[in-house]
């Protein structure tokens, strides 16, 4: 059984019901953590997620919210922190891909992928600052992506959405640092899961020939590294994006 | 309401706003002098001005201004009337006098810039705009119970306990408090400044 040293704090994961958001409310959940999920629309995977959590031993709640609609992402903030009483712990992992060549992108796609992976997560994190400027405390992880450092066909609009993540989380880590709030992200290289289906592969080569691990990771090891970068095991860590992609980025 | 009871208010303001002030500024609360310069004085940067207003947003349930006055006030007359070369005209410092009047008016000088009035907020100053927005809450709070629940017409509302919102009892509808902005506007509204 995992240890309970998230025990007596409440996280909230945007997105957290499928593929490396639901790995993130089990992980936290495993090591006591009251975790709110948020979803968009599928109502029975974010519930089938809850129930596995509370299986685990946490109180869980699910909340929907379309996170780019900043309206609904901060009512969704304050009804997780009403729900639980605070909020340490905000993982912004709601997100979507678009693959398509940058000449192909219209605005509105890129307006898309920019309301979604980066001003959601802005939203939700300005609606959980007046907590946890209050309270002093306060752990940040946004879920990036290897792809904000890399160029890779077909990703533009996703990889500068990302990129503005990193840069958003270094800017916030020193803004906040002082008050005791922590900001870091987590960057995923290949994982299996359903948004790497529409990934485009090159060559014919298995995704896996690519990165020094030779194999693609698991949600599961993305969710640990949150779960580091949320708990005070990273207590004097701020301002980092942890690659968590078997070597790839190097 | 009466006296005693406005004094009382008045006092519980006060205590909170200090104690969220020096909170904010890691000072014990017996430092911490009303009409002190918080940025001057005490060396508060920005985010400790948001930590006291969320801190009092927590502690009153009200919602605090997220534009500040000086952007209120020019929206309001123009930035002709407000500003000549980069400072304050005679007419914005009148105006900010009437707004401000927990500040010394003598700091309110000639070649005063916008930027420069931050220096001049103080630990006061959060008492009276807190005082006026808890006031600003009741005032609609009476006129929505006067006006009864748009949903089941009753009058029978009250405040959440857990909320800047008030609550229907008979029917739940929710209705949030007015936001400190509004507050502000109707203030600057309501100013008589002679041109």
């Amino acid at each position: 059984m995992a240890d309970r040293r998230l025990e007596g704090r409440t996280a909230l994961v945007t997105g957290g019901s499928r593929g490396i958001g639901r790995a993130i409310t089990l992980e936290l959940a495993a090591h006591g953590a009251n975790v709110v999920v948020n979803y968009r629309r599928d109502r029975a995977s974010a519930e089938n997620t809850a129930a596995e959590a509370v299986a685990l031993g946490a109180q869980c709640d699910i909340l929907a919210a379309d996170v780019s609609d900043d309206g609904q992402a901060a009512r969704l903030v304050e009804l997780a922190q009403r729900r639980f009483g605070a909020l340490d712990v905000l993982v912004c992992n709601a997100g979507m891909v678009l693959t398509n060549l940058a000449a192909l992108q219209t605005n509105a796609d890129w307006q898309r992928m920019l309301d979604i992976n980066l001003l959601g997560a802005v939203s939700c994190i300005r609606a959980a600052l007046p907590s946890m400027l209050t309270s002093r405390r306060g752990s940040i992880v946004c879920v990036s992506s290897l792809a904000a450092d890399r160029g890779s066909p077909g990703l533009s609009s996703y990889s500068a959405a990302k990129g503005a993540v990193n840069a958003l989380v270094r800017s916030l880590a020193v803004e906040l640092g002082a008050k005791g709030i922590r900001v870091n992200a987590v960057a995923p290289g290949l994982i299996e899961t359903e948004l790497l289906a529409d990934l485009p592969q090159r060559g014919g080569k298995r995704h896996a020939d690519h990165i020094p691990m030779v194999r693609m990771g698991r949600a599961e090891e993305v969710a640990a590294a949150v779960r580091f970068l949320a708990s005070d095991d990273a207590s004097y860590i701020t301002g980092q994006i942890l690659a968590v992609d078997g070597g790839l980025g190097v | 309401m009466t006296v005693d009871q406005q004094s009382t208010i008045e006092q519980d303001v006060e205590t909170k706003v200090v104690a969220a002030v020096a909170r904010a500024l890691d000072l014990p609360p017996e430092q911490i002098e009303l009409g002190a310069s918080l940025q001057e004085d005490y060396g508060a940067e920005s985010l400790d001005i948001l930590e006291i207003v969320f801190a009092l947003e927590t502690a009153f349930r009200i919602r605090m201004p997220k534009t500040n006055l000086m952007q209120h006030v020019q929206e309001r007359f123009g930035e002709e009337k407000f500003l000549h070369q980069g400072q304050l005209t005679d007419f914005a410092l009148r105006v900010l006098r009437e707004l401000r009047p927990e500040i010394d008016p003598a700091l309110f000088t000639p070649g005063l810039r916008v930027h420069e009035v931050a220096r001049l907020v103080t630990t006061q100053t959060f008492v009276r705009l807190a005082l006026r927005m808890v006031e600003g809450k009741a005032e609609a709070l009476e006129a929505l119970r006067a006006s009864g629940c748009t949903t089941c017409g009753s009058h029978d509302i009250g405040e959440s306990l857990a909320a800047p919102e008030f609550l229907c009892n008979a029917c739940g509808a929710v209705y949030p408090t007015p936001s400190g902005d509004d507050v502000l506007i109707h203030d600057i509204e309501a100013l008589k400044i002679d041109d």
